[in-house]
C-alpha cells in the first residue's frame, strides 16, 4: 500500500479552471472521499491521479515517486468506474485475468489469484458469464474484482454506486468498506452523495468550484463545518441555515429575525460580539430543533412558533417541515410526538449547538 | 369470428404473393444467367427460353478452354485480398481517431471527395498510374479500389467506434495496456460486427468492380469482370459462355455473403446509419 501526495495541482479546460491549486496528502491505508456537487472538479482530480487527464500545473506523487506525467499503465493504480467499464467481449474470468495476463503472470498463478478474488467477492459462480448476462450489482462486483485482483498501490472509485438502486447501494457500500478493512488499501473515492461520504470515508474532502472547502473526519465536518456551503452540503437533511441579525438585549446576545428571537448562550458569544447589528447566518441541524411536547409553559427565549407544513414519518424518527415567517426549515423529532399538518406549535432551538456564519463571506464565526 | 379468420388468411396470402413477386423480380436476372449458363449455343439467349431443353456443361468447358479464367480469378483474389487488408489497416485507426476526436469537418471532407463521378477520375489516373509505373500492377488496382473503400469504411465504422465506451479503453490503460494494445485487444473486437460488414461489402465491391480494372489493368492483372466482358464484342454476344463465366464469377461472392450474413445484417442495422 502507498501514500499519495497531490501538490498544488491545477487543471484548466481552455479558460475554465476545473481544479484550483489543489493540495492533499493521503496516508497509507486511508479511505479518502472526495465529495461535492456536480462540476466541482472531483472526478477531474481523480482522473488526473489515474493519468487519464493531463495536469496543467502542480505535481502528483505516489510513495515519493513523481507520477504527474506518467502514462496510466505505469502508475499501478486501479479504478472502478461509474458504468463498470467491463470488457464486454470477455467473460468474468477473462475480465479479472486481463491485467495479470498483461503482466505475464504464469497461467496457474493467474487462475489461483482470480479464483481467490472471485471467492472474496462472491462471484465465483459467474466466471464463465459475459458482462451482459450479469445484474448491476454483479457487474459492480466484477469491476471491484478487476481492481483488487492485481493488488495495485492505490484504488480509485469514480461514483461506483451511482447506477445501483438504493437497497443495493447500501449493501455494496458495506461490501466496499469490508474489503477496504480486510485489504487496508489506500483508496480515493469520488461521490456526490454525502451519505456515502459520511459512512465510508476515514477522511472527507468537500470540494466546490475546483477547490477544497474542508478536509476532515466525517464527525469533524458534521459538527464543525467551516462555511455555509459545507454546512448545507453535509447531513441528511442538511443543516437549516437562516439569516438573522445579532442584537444585544439586556446584556445578552440575541439572534433575531422576523419569526425568531433566540438567546445565544454565553459560550457562543465570544466571536459574535463584533457582529452586533450585523447580518449573519444561523445554522441549526434538524436534530437541534425539538418540540415542546405540548408543554407551552416551557416557552422561553430559545423557543419560537412555527407552522407545520409537512410531516415525514420515517419510523425511528419523523421529519417535520416547518415555516416561521417565510423561513423554512426541518426538525428531526421523536416519532412518539403527535404533530400533524397545519398546526402552529412552539419549538425549541438548542442554541448551544448552533453554528453562526458571516453574512458576507459565509465563513464560520462560531 | 369466421370473417376475421378469413380476412387474416387473405392478408397472409397477399403478403406471400407480394413477397414472391418481389423475390422473383430481384432474382430474375440471376435465374436467367443460371439458366442460360446450362444451355447450348442454340437455346442460350433464345426468347422465349426453352425451359425443357436439356442442360449442358459446354459453356463452362468453353470458359476454361478460352484460357485466362483461372489467372483472372487469381488476379481478382489477390487484388481483393490486398485491398481488404490494406483498407482495414488504414481505415480502422483513421475512423477510430475521427470518432474519438469528433472531427465532423474531416468526415465531410472525406465524403466530399467521393462526390466526383468515377468516370472523371479515369483519365487522370491512367496518366498518373502510367507515369508512376503502376499501370497493369496489383498495387495500382488496389490503390484505385482504396480510394473508394477507405472513405466508405471510415464513414461506416464511425458509428461502431462511437458506441465503444471510452471508459472501457481507460480501464484497459489502467490495467497496463498501451494505446495500441487497447485498440487491438479491446476496441477492435468490440467493432467486429462492423469489420465483418465492411469486409463483406468490400468483397462484393472489389470483386465486381469493372471500370477501374478495364482501364488500369493489362494482360498481367486482368480481373474476372474484365474477363467476362471479353465474351462480348461489337459483332456478337456469346450468351452461353458469358452466362457461365458470370455465374462462376458470382459464386465466391454468394458464398462469402452467406457465411457472413448474420453479422452483415447486424452491421447494416447498427453501423453507418448512426
Amino acid at each position: 500500500m502507498s501514500q499519495v501526495k497531490i501538490d498544488k495541482v491545477c487543471k484548466k479546460f481552455g479558460d475554465f479552471e476545473a481544479v484550483k491549486n489543489f493540495s492533499l496528502e493521503i496516508q497509507d491505508g486511508e479511505f479518502i472521499v472526495l465529495v461535492g456537487p456536480s462540476g466541482c472538479g472531483k472526478t477531474t482530480l481523480l482522473r488526473m491521479v489515474a493519468g487519464l487527464e493531463t495536469v496543467t500545473s502542480g505535481e502528483i506523487f505516489i510513495d515519493e515517486a513523481q507520477i504527474t506525467h506518467m502514462p496510466p499503465k505505469k502508475r499501478d493504480i486501479a479504478m472502478v468506474f461509474q458504468n463498470y467499464a467491463l470488457y464486454p467481449h470477455m467473460n468474468v474470468y477473462k475480465n479479472l485475468a486481463f491485467a495479470l495476463k498483461l503482466r505475464k503472470m504464469p497461467k496457474p498463478e493467474i487462475k489461483e489469484t482470480v479464483k481467490k478474488t472471485a471467492d472474496l467477492l462472491g462471484i465465483g459462480d459467474f466466471l464463465n458469464r459475459f458482462p451482459n448476462q450479469l445484474s448491476g450489482g454483479q457487474k459492480q462486483r466484477v469491476a471491484l474484482g478487476r481492481a483488487i485482483v492485481r493488488q495495485p498501490k492505490v484504488f480509485l472509485f469514480d461514483e461506483p454506486l451511482s447506477n445501483l438502486d438504493a437497497k443495493l447501494r447500501g449493501s455494496m457500500r458495506a461490501e466496499i468498506l469490508d474489503i477496504h478493512q480486510r485489504l487496508n488499501n489506500t483508496s480515493i473515492y469520488v461521490t456526490h452523495d454525502q451519505l456515502e461520504a459520511m459512512t465510508m470515508g476515514t477522511r472527507i474532502i468537500i470540494m466546490k468550484d475546483g477547490a477544497i472547502q474542508q478536509n476532515g473526519t466525517p464527525q469533524e465536518i458534521y459538527n464543525n463545518p467551516v462555511n455555509k456551503f459545507v454546512a448545507g452540503f453535509i447531513g441528511s437533511p442538511a443543516m437549516n441555515v437562516m439569516s438573522c441579525t445579532i442584537k444585544e438585549e439586556t446584556g445578552n446576545l440575541m439572534a433575531v429575525n422576523k419569526g425568531m428571537n433566540l438567546t445565544i448562550p454565553a459560550e457562543k458569544t465570544t466571536g459574535l460580539t463584533s457582529y452586533i447589528d450585523q447580518d449573519v447566518y444561523l445554522g441549526l441541524r434538524p436534530e437541534h430543533i425539538s418540540d415542546l411536547a405540548g408543554n407551552a409553559t416551557k416557552a422561553d427565549n430559545s423557543t419560537f412558533k412555527a407552522f407545520v407544513r409537512l410531516v415525514e414519518p420515517l419510523g425511528s424518527e419523523q421529519l417535520i417541515h416547518l415555516e416561521a415567517e417565510d423561513q423554512r426549515f426541518i426538525a428531526r423529532i421523536d416519532p412518539r410526538s403527535h404533530i400533524t399538518y397545519g398546526e402552529t406549535l412552539d419549538f425549541q432551538a438548542q442554541m448551544a449547538s448552533a453554528t453562526f456564519f458571516d453574512g458576507k463571506t459565509e465563513e464560520r464565526i462560531v | 369470428m369466421m370473417a376475421d379468420q378469413t380476412i387474416q388468411k387473405i392478408n397472409r396470402l397477399l403478403f406471400y404473393a407480394i413477397l414472391i413477386f418481389i423475390v422473383t423480380v430481384f432474382f430474375f436476372p440471376f435465374m436467367w444467367v443460371a439458366f442460360t449458363a446450362f444451355q447450348d449455343a442454340v437455346n442460350a439467349g433464345a426468347v422465349p427460353p426453352d425451359l425443357l431443353a436439356p442442360p449442358t456443361l459446354d459453356n463452362f468447358r468453353q470458359v476454361f478452354e478460352e484460357g485466362g479464367f483461372i489467372s483472372c480469378m487469381i488476379n481478382s483474389t489477390i487484388v481483393v485480398a490486398l485491398t481488404l487488408t490494406a483498407n482495414l489497416i488504414v481505415s480502422l485507426p483513421a475512423a477510430y481517431v475521427i470518432a474519438r476526436n469528433r472531427q465532423n469537418w474531416m468526415m465531410f471532407l472525406i465524403l466530399f471527395m467521393q462526390m466526383a463521378p468515377w468516370i472523371t477520375l479515369l483519365l487522370p489516373w491512367y496518366i498518373i498510374f502510367k507515369k508512376l509505373g503502376l499501370y497493369d500492377t496489383y498495387i495500382g488496382l488496389v490503390l484505385s479500389n482504396l480510394t473508394f473503400m477507405i472513405p466508405f469504411t471510415i464513414w461506416l465504422m464511425l458509428g461502431f467506434f462511437e458506441d465503444v465506451p471510452v471508459e472501457v479503453e481507460e480501464a484497459a490503460w489502467l490495467d497496463g495496456c498501451s494505446h495500441l494494445g487497447t485498440f487491438v485487444r479491446i476496441v477492435v473486437p468490440l467493432v467486429k460486427g462492423g469489420i465483418i460488414t465492411i469486409t463483406t461489402l468490400g468483397f462484393m465491391f472489389c470483386w465486381n468492380i469493372f471500370l477501374f480494372p478495364l482501364v488500369l489493368s493489362g494482360y498481367g492483372t486482368k480481373t474476372l469482370p474484365v474477363f467476362v466482358y471479353g465474351f462480348m464484342d461489337d459483332n456478337q454476344l456469346d450468351f452461353g459462355p458469358l452466362a457461365a463465366a458470370s455465374l462462376l464469377t458470382m459464386l465466391p461472392v454468394i458464398i462469402f455473403v452467406l457465411i457472413n450474413q448474420k453479422y452483415f445484417r447486424q452491421g447494416i442495422a447498427f453501423g453507418g446509419g448512426k
